[in-house]
């Protein structure tokens, strides 16, 4: 048996200390942390420097990795194996001391939560096969596993060039292997498969190796269906674009317009790396491990050991050790399984054989031997270590901890570093070489052919660090560091810096967060010269649009304002060691990860820091267009104890959303301060950030605001609640003259919102009684006409000055339209319809991209509903051209132009006041059917007559008189921002005003009111069965397709509307994606709801606003009053409210608004206690 | 015997009274049950009744007559009279009526503040939460007999000047139509020569002002002088062919009625003044960098 020689040099020496079997893991941590610095000064200087050599001259020798892998697999205890071998920490608080895991929450929680990154310096040493690298710099990035910090998890697979696939044998391949694995193909990494724990195969659940064995090929084979479901989806959608690529080329034209936009990012990227490497034992890219106990190795170092004692070539014995192969002992040579089966019954393959029986063998003796009496089980202990050949010191061997001594003869036998690291370094590629199949994707330019993308193209595939070459940096996150860790010299510089920077700001220092927040960034090609300027461009920044050549969009620095550090584990060390040299150009090796400090006042998440002025450089993908999970949980924040602390609120909200890629924060149209999160374990964490760190004041966090909207359904209210209705059935009684105390009450319940209007706040005196008592007081020439009228739930407002009469009726506008409008962005309303000030503007004068738009809206409201709907079944069929939507176009334009009064709220939106005007004027001269079938549409639309109907309301009445008109406006106005139901603004109403001549009447003349034209509207709204509308997200569910049960039973518990569900398309696997509006009153823990629900099978949500409300179908004044309804439902009563959804929410609004509501103080009235009052 | 075993108390009672025709009439009620019946949320009258009787004097139990029932209300239904006094009788609000209605009256005045102004450096909304923290800190109390948009408008004033929350009332956006020409000019002069009068008075009287809220002054008053500096914001001034001007302004709401007047005076009746909107907010997507 040959023998692997521990490796001493790199190792530091270990103190003897009793197991630390209960030992508190913080102390163990801070006993650790000087080890790091002080005991091995000499190891780590000379570490240091070499570390620092290969970052700045030699590329060839660098290597970035990170660590994915699912939650609890071991990817922190595989890395804290690297960093003891590196003399990090002690061997012996390996697993304990977690020591990537820098924060405190981290610690206690026992997950990680952030991406962390330390530079490691291994030699590697020539074996068989393989020549030795030499020393080498490897940048190791540990990534969180848990789903809701899967952004972290993106930014570090950016900065690498390869990915450590860390797999739980016992628990197989799991949700988050899948998605992490996905992500790494996805940014081009070259995976490298760990199979941990294979300790526990043996310990936990007592296997046999034949069915460990069994088990790892399972684990194996999982992983590998990954890998070629990814390519046989890059397969089918390469296909696709190649032929879209053909029909492109035929249109000339349209190949140029794409060569000026961005490029197809992922389609290049993907056609570069076009063989996925399928995990395969033999070639080196599966390692077996337990991190736990320290242990690890491929194939070939076993080959290398069982060809000594089999007699093989190590070659031959490689390619068959894993596979169905044994060994033919008669005649001492490798047959596959197939044979040797019908020659010998037992035979076992080779890896059982070899390797499983071996470290099985060591645990057997080890664990389970060591309750048997203590002489023979040490005896035993030392035979193995003599067979094994390794030196193992005997206070370790003979330890009492069986463990222990475990631990301490596999980790010098089979050594899980040396495994690790030789791996990364043979099959993770140098950065350039990793290049030329990354760069594509990382840099969504390759195709231009403009000099300075050329340039800048080149000096990246070569890492050109000369001079005369730009600087190309990638930033791809900001940590926030404690100020301990920050190196004395640099801490100095940087607080001399800031307090230039805050001399005029408001804040003082005391107030700023302890700490600073560095960038991790990768070195592409140029070198940091301190003299010249430098640019830092943010996401947002084009290269072609000179409106992003400023300020927010990208700054300009002094290249002397930033300092490199190296990633040192917990410390940080400057990477050139003469900061006091101020000319001094620092050249890093390109490819290169290494920390910056002096970036965090102009990089918010992710930059491109280049030497290049702007226009000239052409900046990376941002990181939001390879993907990235959107927030999808969102909450309020205020102080929780003083106002003043408010400021302080909203800097630690900047700082956080810089220190973490995956939080949202913004200022909602309610003016709330938003912090949008990934999960609930997210959200917790950030607040405690904000607490502690970013603002340290106490916050209060709560669910943000809805904003509701107030729709009509159509027809005409008979809910006995609807105050409407109530005053309906008392106008007759009024007129029998009864007691106007009554209708004084009344008409208070009837209206118990105050009005809002500024303009008449303070003119007007009338009350709301005086409103309902005037109405029938004019005298009406037709009682049949009004009964009429009031049927049909107009409300009419008699104008005895005028000489006129309106009657206002409220109309649903289709509910598409109304999302149309609401979605479409405001300057593009504007365009449309605030034309209409002067009405000699006509369609013909639109620009052709508001046409589009307008064209566009106008088709969508079609579909909608015509086809969608089935109001009208003969247009079904109507074929659609370019030239007939021109022409509705036109038509719905200018209809809408001479219809219209005005849009509301504010200007522009989907509630709309029309006025009687003529319709007829403008459909003579285009008698095609087209015409006809849009004036019915119109009509349908306008009017709420179904198609072809006669009547027309609005054609040939008398004209507003402009005073009315203005007022109407303004009225119409306060309304519609604010309806009577709960102070919400309207949607998708039409209010539709007609008049009509009033017979000469000697009635005493009252002034117009705005007030009582708004009441009007109110009324008229009132009776035309008012609904609440809410908004839904659009969600987008990713499961796998045994979790589809759970997803719907959450789905449907939450009054999700499914639009549909299909399996993902171009996947292999069984993933299922569901579509689904979502109400956003019930978003909040939805996330977390679904993860539960389904078990952690749900594999992505995605929820966003499309601008899209759905209404409520209760009616909300409805409440139960037959006699089976209470039975059922519960007595007719304001507060029960249960039952309704509708009513509920419109409480829950008023009572946030302090309206009134029916509360009762005293539930039971009889039970009250008069609390003891001693007499 | 006057001792505490011997006396029956009333205990669970509110009383409610009321006057007609030099009679007194009283009933008695469920405490904190009155307002909700009154309000119309509570319909059962045995919920709010404790006897369904008409007192003399309800602590001594002494039942009204019916003589002096139908002297008085012109009948002896009792549930007719009981109802009548229960709409219009005078009673003891109880303490968690009053609070209910106080904490009422304060969310409801901090929505109006917060629909009403904008925060001065980011031209954004402010929330009603912070709105209702920052009147409960300026020690801001309801009166309940006031109506709660006057007290909205009084509280602005006192944060504007004792709280940290820098707001100021937002501004409306109108569009002025004035078909003449010399009458477009004439009304421009005027509205400056306003402006600038209102600026030295705004001088003067900034101790005045500042004594007026203090002493409770009324709403025009102080609006006028507290917005005087920057009354009317032209956005875009454009003159059609035929010299008419189409002038779209920012003024404070508070202002509305004067420059409506002003307008009408000056174009004698044929200028038009047109609400765009009541509240100019600032409008934008994303907000990173307001934070």
């Amino acid at each position: 048996m040959a023998t692997n020689a521990p490796d001493d040099a790199d190792r530091p020496v270990d103190r003897p200390r009793p197991p630390g079997i209960n030992t508190n893991r913080q102390a163990e941590r801070r006993r650790a942390a000087p080890l790091s610095t002080t005991s091995s000064g000499s190891l780590e200087s000379q570490r240091l420097q070499r570390v620092q050599q290969i970052l700045t001259q030699r590329p060839e020798r660098i290597r970035n990795i990170c660590i994915v892998g699912h939650i609890d697999h071991g990817k922190t205890t595989l890395a804290d194996w690297l960093l003891a071998a590196n003399g990090f920490l002690s061997h012996r608080l390996v697993g304990k001391a977690r020591y990537m895991d820098f924060r405190e929450d981290e610690q206690q929680r026992g997950i990680t939560m952030k991406s962390a990154g330390v530079t490691l310096w291994h030699q590697h040493r020539s074996s068989e096969g393989v020549d030795g690298v030499g020393d080498c710099a490897i940048t190791l990035i540990d990534s969180p596993g848990h789903v809701d910090f899967a952004v972290e998890v993106s930014a570090a697979a950016r900065l690498s060039d390869g990915a450590l696939v860390v797999v739980d044998v016992v628990e197989g391949v799991c949700s988050q292997t899948r998605a992490v694995l996905r992500r790494a193909l996805q940014e081009s990494l070259r995976p490298v498969l760990v199979l941990n724990k294979l300790d526990r195969l043996a310990l936990e659940l007592h296997m046999t190796p034949d069915e460990a064995y069994a088990q790892l090929r399972c684990v194996l084979e999982d992983a590998n269906a990954i890998l070629g479901a990814y390519e046989a989806e890059m397969e089918i959608r390469r296909a696709e674009e190649n032929a879209l690529d053909a029909s492109l080329s035929a249109l000339g034209d349209a190949l140029q317009l794409q060569e000026n936009g961005v490029g197809p990012v992922s389609t290049t990227a993907e056609e570069t790396c076009s063989k996925v490497q399928f995990f395969q034992p033999e070639s080196g890219n599966v390692l077996f491990a337990s991190a736990y106990d320290g242990w690890g190795f491929r194939v070939r170092d076993f080959a290398r050991i069982g060809a000594a004692r089999l007699g093989v070539a190590p070659q031959q014995l490689r390619d068959a050790l894993w596979g169905d192969y044994c060994w033919h002992a008669r005649r001492k040579h490798i047959v596959p399984l197939g044979e040797a089966v019908a020659d010998k019954p037992r035979a076992r393959p080779l890896f059982v054989q070899l390797v499983l029986e071996n470290i099985w063998h060591v645990y057997r003796n080890f664990m389970e031997a060591s309750a048997a009496a203590a002489d023979g089980t040490l005896a035993v202990r030392d035979q193995i270590a003599a067979r094994v050949g390794v030196a193992v010191p005997e206070r370790d061997l003979h330890h009492r901890d069986a463990r222990h001594a475990l631990q301490s003869l596999m980790s010098r036998w089979l050594p899980l570093n040396r495994a690790v690291l030789d791996t990364v370094v043979e099959h993770v590629p140098s950065p350039l070489q990793a290049l030329s199949a990354r760069l594509e994707m990382l840099w969504p330019h390759t195709r231009k052919a403009s000099p300075s993308a050329l340039q800048q193209r080149a000096a990246m595939r070569h890492g050109d660090t000369t001079p005369e070459s730009p600087l190309m940096m990638l930033v791809g996150k900001m940590f926030h560091i404690e100020a301990s860790l920050v190196p004395p010299a640099l801490r100095r510089q940087l607080e001399a810096r800031a307090a230039v920077e805050n001399h005029d700001a408001d804040e003082d220092g005391a107030d700023r967060p302890p700490g600073s927040l560095l960038a991790l960034a990768r070195v592409f090609c140029g070198s940091l010269n301190s003299t010249g300027n430098l640019w830092v461009y943010g996401p947002r920044y084009r290269a072609d649009v000179g409106a992003t050549h400023q300020a927010p969009y990208c700054y300009e620095m002094a290249g002397a304002a930033l300092n490199v550090l190296l990633l040192n584990g917990r410390d940080f060390v400057p990477l050139t060691d003469s900061p006091t040299k101020s000319t001094a150009r620092t050249a890093i090796a390109a490819g290169a990860v290494v920390a910056i400090a002096g970036l965090d006042a102009c990089v918010l998440k992710t930059a491109t820091v280049s030497s290049l002025a702007p226009g000239v450089c052409l900046p990376f993908a941002p990181l939001s267009d390879i993907g990235g999970a959107r927030p999808v949980v969102r909450v309020a924040l205020e102080p929780a104890a003083r106002l003043s602390e408010l400021p302080r609120l909203r800097r630690g909200l900047r700082l956080l959303s810089q220190a973490d890629p995956a939080v949202e924060t913004f200022v909602s149209e309610s003016g709330e301060l938003i912090l949008g999160v990934s999960g609930e374990l997210h959200l917790e964490r950030c607040l405690t950030d904000l607490r502690e760190t970013f603002a340290r004041v106490e916050i209060k966090a709560s669910s943000p605001m809805i904003a509701f909207r107030e729709t009509v359904a159509g027809g005409v209210s008979i809910t006995p609640q609807n105050p409407w209705v109530t005053s309906q059935r008392q106008l007759p009684k009024m007129r029998h003259g009864e007691e106007s105390a009554a209708a004084a009450a009344a008409a208070a319940a009837t209206h118990d919102d105050e009005e809002d209007a500024n303009i008449a706040s303070e003119s007007d005196g009338m009350t709301d009684a005086e409103i309902v008592s005037r109405e029938p007081a004019a005298a009406y020439p037709d009682a049949e006409l009004l009964r009429g009228l009031r049927a049909g739930g107009a409300v009419m407002v008699p104008l005895p000055n005028e000489g006129i009469e309106l009657a206002i009726r409220a109309l649903p506008l289709p509910l598409a339209l109304a999302n149309g409008i609401e979605a479409a962005p405001l300057w593009v309303l504007r365009a449309l319809f605030r034309g209409r000030g002067d009405r000699a503007r006509s369609t013909t004068e639109w620009s052709p991209a508001t046409k589009m738009l307008f064209a566009e809206l106008c088709e969508a409201v079609r579909r909608d509903v015509f086809e969608v709907g089935e109001r009208d079944a003969a247009t079904e069929d109507a074929p659609s051209s370019d030239r007939d939507t021109a022409s509705r176009t036109s038509i719905l334009g200018s209809l809408l132009a001479q219809r219209t009064i005005d849009m509301g709220p504010h200007g522009v939106g989907p509630v709309w006041l029309l006025g009687p005007l003529c319709l007829q004027e403008h459909s003579a001269g285009e008698g095609d059917d087209e015409v006809m079938r849009l004036r019915d549409m119109l009509r349908a639309i306008f009017c709420g007559e179904r198609p072809g109907a006669t009547a027309d309301i609005g054609v040939d009445m008398p004209p507003l008189p402009p005073a009315v008109r203005r007022s109407l406006i303004s009225a119409f106005q306060l309304v519609a921002a604010a309806g009577p139901l709960c102070d919400e603004p309207l949607l998708g109403v039409a209010l539709v005003v007609s008049t009509r001549q009033l017979p000469p009447s000697e009635s005493t003349a009252s002034g117009l009111s705005i007030t009582l034209l708004a009441e009007a509207l109110r009324k008229a709204f009132l009776a035309a069965n008012p609904r609440l509308a809410e908004p839904v997200l659009r969600v987008e569910i990713h499961c796998s397709a045994e979790a589809l049960g759970q997803v719907h039973s959450v789905l449907s518990a939450t009054r999700a509307r499914v639009l549909h569900e299909r399996l993902k398309e171009h996947h292999i696997t069984s993933m299922f994606v569901i579509h689904a509006y979502l109400p956003v009153h019930e978003s909040f823990g939805f996330v977390d709801r679904v993860r539960r629900a389904s078990s952690g099978a749900v594999a992505d949500v995605q929820m966003r606003f499309d601008g899209r409300w759905q209404l409520l179908p209760q009616d909300p004044f409805w409440a139960p009053t037959t006699e089976s309804e209470v039975e059922e439902l519960g007595v007719e009563d304001g507060i029960n409210a249960a039952n309704n959804v509708a009513r509920k929410l419109v409480e829950q609004v008023r009572v946030r608004k302090g309206q009134r509501v029916a509360h009762r103080l005293v539930e039971r009235a009889e039970k009250q206690r008069t609390l003891a009052r001693k007499k | 015997m006057f001792q505490p075993t011997g006396q029956k108390r009333l205990t669970n009672v509110s009383v409610i009274r009321y006057k007609r025709g030099r009679k007194r009439f009283e009933i008695a009620c469920y405490p904190s049950t009155v307002l909700s019946y009154r309000a119309g949320h509570l319909k059962d009258l045995s919920e709010v009744l404790q006897v369904d009787e008409v007192f003399e004097n309800v602590s001594k139990g002494k039942v009204a007559a019916s003589g002096d029932l139908r002297e008085c209300f012109g009948t002896t239904d009792r549930a007719k009279i009981i109802r009548q006094i229960l709409e219009r009788g005078e009673l003891q609000v109880s303490e968690r009526e009053r609070q209910y209605g106080l904490r009422n009256s304060l969310q409801e005045i901090a929505n109006i503040i917060a629909a009403k102004t904008v925060s001065r450096a980011t031209q954004r909304p402010i929330p009603v939460g912070l709105v209702y923290k920052a009147l409960q800190e300026a020690h801001f109390s309801v009166q309940p007999t006031r109506s709660v948009k006057a007290q909205a408008l009084e509280a602005i004033r006192l944060l504007q000047q004792h709280s940290e929350l820098d707001l100021e009332r937002a501004r409306m956006r109108l569009r002025v139509h004035v078909p003449a020409q010399h009458d477009a000019k004439r009304l421009q002069e005027r509205l400056v020569q306003i402006e600038t009068d209102a600026a030295k008075k705004a001088k003067r009287g900034e101790v005045g002002s500042a004594a007026q809220v203090a002493a409770g002054a009324s709403v025009r008053g102080g609006s006028d002088t507290s917005a005087s500096l920057q009354m009317v914001q032209v956005e875009s001034e454009e003159w059609l062919t035929g010299g008419a001007l189409l002038w779209t302004l920012q003024i404070d709401p508070g202002w509305f009625r004067t420059l409506e007047q002003i307008v009408a005076e000056e174009t004698h009746g044929s200028g038009t003044v047109e609400v765009i909107s009541l509240r100019v907010l600032h409008e934008g997507d994303h907000l990173n960098d307001v934070l």
